[in-house]
């Protein structure tokens, strides 16, 4: 069945009404009151103004967002981002709704979809290649928008925001850069006007000085002051200035303020934000890189498999710190440890070989579980002074300070201890590698990025 | 030393036997009849100029008309910056509208790039434009005048060379004398910018002087002016354009002159004025070699242009009979007849007479060539050098100039013998052969 979006009551081609089933309806609250799930949707294109509101409520309704949205034309003042094009000829039309039907029978429609994120992986999914861009519109404060975004998501006025998150969690992926915007620290308005002031006392009202330096006596003055009936002469030494660059030159200083008459050759800049008025120099400003967006690998496995399996969620209690801190940290205790033979530690490293593929076997809500428990484990072995950090999905990293050789014999075998419980709860199936070195066992020539890709370099 | 001893000998003997003294007379045509009256009729015009400049009233203009420069820039590459800027610098109240035209910009991009880092710096000047005019197609210096020509919105044309730049109050004096409808060209004194490089461009600096300031500043008093150069001639462009622009083949500068004076019958108030205040200034060969390749082809373009182009056009009925007999001294007599007299005269006396008395001939016509030189140069110093002090630097050259001046009576000869029997005026670096080609052969 299809459903047609029509003001005035206009009817499809037959060609179209061989094929399907079509209901027509004039508007939105119309359709709602049955709620029927079409193939696709269809908007009379005559009116743009019609076609935005309607579309707009397409994709902002908890069951049909995602479905093909087709209109009878294309008025140029319309947002192509939530609409799949011009209604194609019967044949096309139906290759299309079969293309959507196979692709959303690989969806895995878990409850995710209800969130926003889970509705704009499926808009995704079920459009593949599809590219989520920006539109330019002058009256919007930010001036780049993205409106499929600002459908899906209802909830915050900032897709920015939203789409940093999306980016960071790696469900987007950037696929070109399209323009780098300057954006008010404080409203994040693009709407910036720039102004040259003073560097003496920051007034706005300066001027272009044109001046003269005379090579004869050194003298520097407003050009004014040098013409004399026709002629340049100096007011200083009163040689007839003839030839530019023979007789005298433009000094570089070339703006005068009118407040305080400091003479300078470049104004200092500052911008003032249109909306919300403040002002702020140039090197405050916040770039926003704005970009062209898809639908990442991850994003991908997300909708095929309803959830994707994150480490992260299951450490979230160890406090990893980040991996350029921890290099830091692991440096200073290799230099502090060089110096003071009495100043020992350890570094551990842990590697699950096959975790994402354990995903399959046991499923992502108990391999969730072990890790928890694993990680809860852990941190009961783990003094406070210790440190740890991810370098990747699978591989952990704990510095253990005042750790000799025979204190990390004993947290292996600990650690090891604690591995059995964990092989038990995931049936054997968990594959994992531990390496480890003291600081006694350092080469003086190493530093912490060597140290850790050697280690690393056997794990793998 | 036996000769100059001998000379010596002979010398007294001559003053003290008139029977000798006919090889001292053999000498007297030689300048008397050509050079002489030519430098007295010249400083008879600087004193006149002088004595007017003295005692007539200063005539201010508030004629500030939009003007058009074009500059005709080839492979000047960074130096072509100093000429737009020294454009952009004149102290004039109306507009300059700057046309730079790059003959064959393929080849010469370093001058287009020149000139393109300009244009930011246009905005800063007011009533200033800059146009760069790249041409692909190199069509030599006449396609260049004539494209700018086509594209000025000026009342007045300056044409410009892009190795040449000007004193600041150039284009005002340049264009006050527009203010008179009769004026239909103006130039002004050429100084040397590369003066102090080498032996050769000091010489030529004092040839400038004398030729370019004095010469031209006393010949226009008189209502005759031998040639607006190429590289700096200002015109009043819906004069130009009447005439047709500028016509192709090599010395368009030259033939552009002849052409105005042509008109001299049929509209006797049409002028040429020498302004002294508008002052340029140029680069000039630093080389004997490029010097001599130069002259080669200024020498021989004039015989080109007399002989071929203009034949039929050097007649008093249509030029006036002043400008006819200015043009049969200077520029037949002097530029042509003379080069040949000389040459055959020194070779005459060479073989005929004894090489002692020929040597002191030759000491005779040095010594009256430098006093002849020196005291023009004192009187240009005295009366008419708006730069005195850089003009004394060219006191040292002096003992040198009258050497410098035979070896280029002697080159002129051979540039004339060239232009004859080589067709030196399809070689040429103003313009590509297939441009000169089309020119009358």
């Amino acid at each position: 069945m299809l459903i047609f979006f029509s003001p005035n009551k206009i009817g499809l081609p037959d060609a179209y009404a061989n094929l399907y089933r079509i209901h027509y309806c004039s508007d939105f609250s119309e359709w709602e009151v049955t709620k029927t799930v079409p193939l696709a949707f269809i908007i009379d294109g005559k009116d743009a103004q019609y076609v935005n509101k309607m579309i707009n409520k397409i994709r902002r309704d908890d069951v049909v967002f995602a479905s093909l949205c087709f209109v009878t034309e294309l008025p140029a003042a319309l947002d192509n981002q939530l609409l799949d094009g011009q209604l194609p000829e019967p044949s096309a039309l139906q290759e299309k709704i079969s293309d959507v039907e196979d692709l959303s029978k690989s969806f895995k429609n878990t409850e995710t979809y209800i969130t926003p994120q889970g509705r704009l992986i499926k808009y995704l999914w079920l459009r593949t290649g599809f590219i989520i861009q920006p539109q330019r519109e002058w009256k919007n404060s930010r001036y780049y928008r993205y409106t499929l975004l600002e459908a899906f998501n209802e909830d915050t006025d900032d897709s920015f925001a939203w789409l940093r998150k999306l980016a960071v969690a790696k469900i987007l992926e950037p696929v070109s850069l399209i323009d780098r915007q300057r954006e008010c620290t404080h409203c994040r308005s693009a709407h910036l006007s720039f102004i040259d002031i003073c560097p003496n006392c920051f007034e706005i009202d300066i001027a272009l000085q044109p001046s003269l330096h005379c090579f004869t006596c050194g003298c520097v003055d407003a050009q004014d002051k040098f013409l004399h009936a026709g002629m340049l002469k100096c007011p200083k030494c009163s040689t007839h200035l003839r030839h530019i660059g023979s007789d005298y030159d433009r000094p570089l200083e070339n703006y005068q303020c009118q407040s305080c008459n400091h003479a300078f050759s470049e104004g200092e800049i500052r911008v003032r934000c249109a909306v919300c008025e403040k002002s702020m120099k140039p090197d405050e400003l916040v770039i926003n890189e704005i970009q062209h967006w898809q639908l990442s690998d991850r994003g991908r496995v997300i909708a095929f498999r309803g959830e994707v399996f994150d480490l992260s969620s299951g450490f979230d209690q160890l406090d990893f710190i980040s991996k350029e801190l921890f290099v830091h940290d692991l440096d200073w205790m290799m230099v502090l440890s060089h110096r003071y033979k009495n100043i020992s530690f350890s570094l551990f490293g842990i590697y699950f070989v096959n975790l994402v593929e354990l995903v399959d076997e046991i499923g992502h809500t108990r391999l969730l579980q072990v890790m928890e428990s694993f990680a809860q484990r852990l941190r009961n072995l783990l003094r406070i002074p210790d440190l740890s950090a991810r370098t990747a999905e699978n591989m952990l990293w704990l510095l253990l300070p005042n750790t000799d050789k025979q204190g990390l014999a004993g947290f292996h075998k600990r650690i090891e201890a604690s591995m059995n419980q964990l092989m038990l709860e995931s049936d054997h199936k968990l594959i994992y590698r531990f390496g480890s070195i003291s600081s006694d066992q350092l080469s003086d020539q190493e530093d912490a990025e060597l140290l850790l890709a050697r280690l690393s370099g056997e794990l793998l | 030393m036996d000769p100059f001893l001998e000379a010596w000998y002979v010398f007294r003997l001559t003053i003290a036997q008139y029977s000798e003294l006919q090889y001292v007379l053999m000498l007297i045509p030689f300048v008397l009849f050509l050079e002489l009256p030519l430098y007295l009729v010249n400083w008879l015009g600087v004193l006149r100029y002088l004595y007017r400049k003295k005692n007539d009233i200063p005539w201010i203009a508030l004629y500030s008309p939009r003007v058009t420069c074009t500059i005709t820039c080839y492979s000047e590459g960074k130096a072509v910056q100093n000429t737009v800027l020294s454009l952009l610098e004149q102290i004039y109240p109306g507009h300059i509208e700057i046309i730079a035209a790059v003959d064959g910009v393929k080849k010469n991009l370093p001058t287009y790039q020149a000139l393109k880092e300009l244009l930011p710096l246009v905005k800063n000047y007011a009533n200033r434009s800059l146009t760069i005019l790249p041409k692909i197609q190199r069509g030599g210096r006449v396609s260049s005048l004539n494209a700018g020509l086509s594209r000025a919105q000026g009342e007045v044309f300056f044409a410009l060379d892009g190795d040449t730049s000007f004193d600041n109050r150039m284009v005002s004096s340049a264009v006050s004398h527009f203010g008179n409808p009769n004026t239909v060209a103006v130039t002004g004194p050429m100084r040397v910018r590369n003066a102090k490089s080498t032996l050769v461009t000091r010489l030529q600096n004092l040839e400038y002087m004398l030729t370019m300031q004095v010469g031209k500043l006393g010949f226009t008093q008189l209502s005759a002016i031998n040639n607006v150069p190429g590289a700096f001639g200002v015109f009043r462009k819906s004069f130009i354009q009447k005439i047709g622009g500028w016509n192709t083949g090599t010395a368009e500068d030259l033939d552009m002159t002849l052409r105005i004076k042509q008109y001299h019958v049929r509209y006797p108030e049409l002028k040429f004025v020498f302004e002294p205040n508008a002052v340029s200034h140029t680069d000039v060969p630093e080389s004997l070699f490029d010097f001599l390749k130069q002259r080669l082809r200024w020498d021989g373009d004039t015989w080109y242009i007399y002989s071929n182009k203009h034949k039929s056009g050097i007649t008093a009925s249509v030029m006036g009979w002043k400008n006819f007999i200015f043009l049969l001294w200077y520029g037949v007599l002097f530029q042509v007849i003379m080069p040949f007299s000389i040459v055959i005269y020194t070779f005459y006396m060479a073989v005929m007479i004894p090489t002692h008395i020929f040597l002191l001939s030759m000491v005779l016509v040095y010594v009256f060539y430098f006093l002849l030189v020196s005291l023009q140069y004192v009187l240009y110093l005295i009366l008419l050098s708006d730069r005195k002090l850089e003009d004394c630097q060219a006191f040292w050259v002096l003992p040198v100039y009258p050497g410098f001046q035979f070896i280029g009576r002697v080159w002129s000869a051979v540039a004339i013998l060239n232009q004859m029997f080589n067709k030196g005026h399809l070689d040429s670096a103003m313009a590509p052969l297939w441009v000169l080609k089309k020119g009358k052969q």
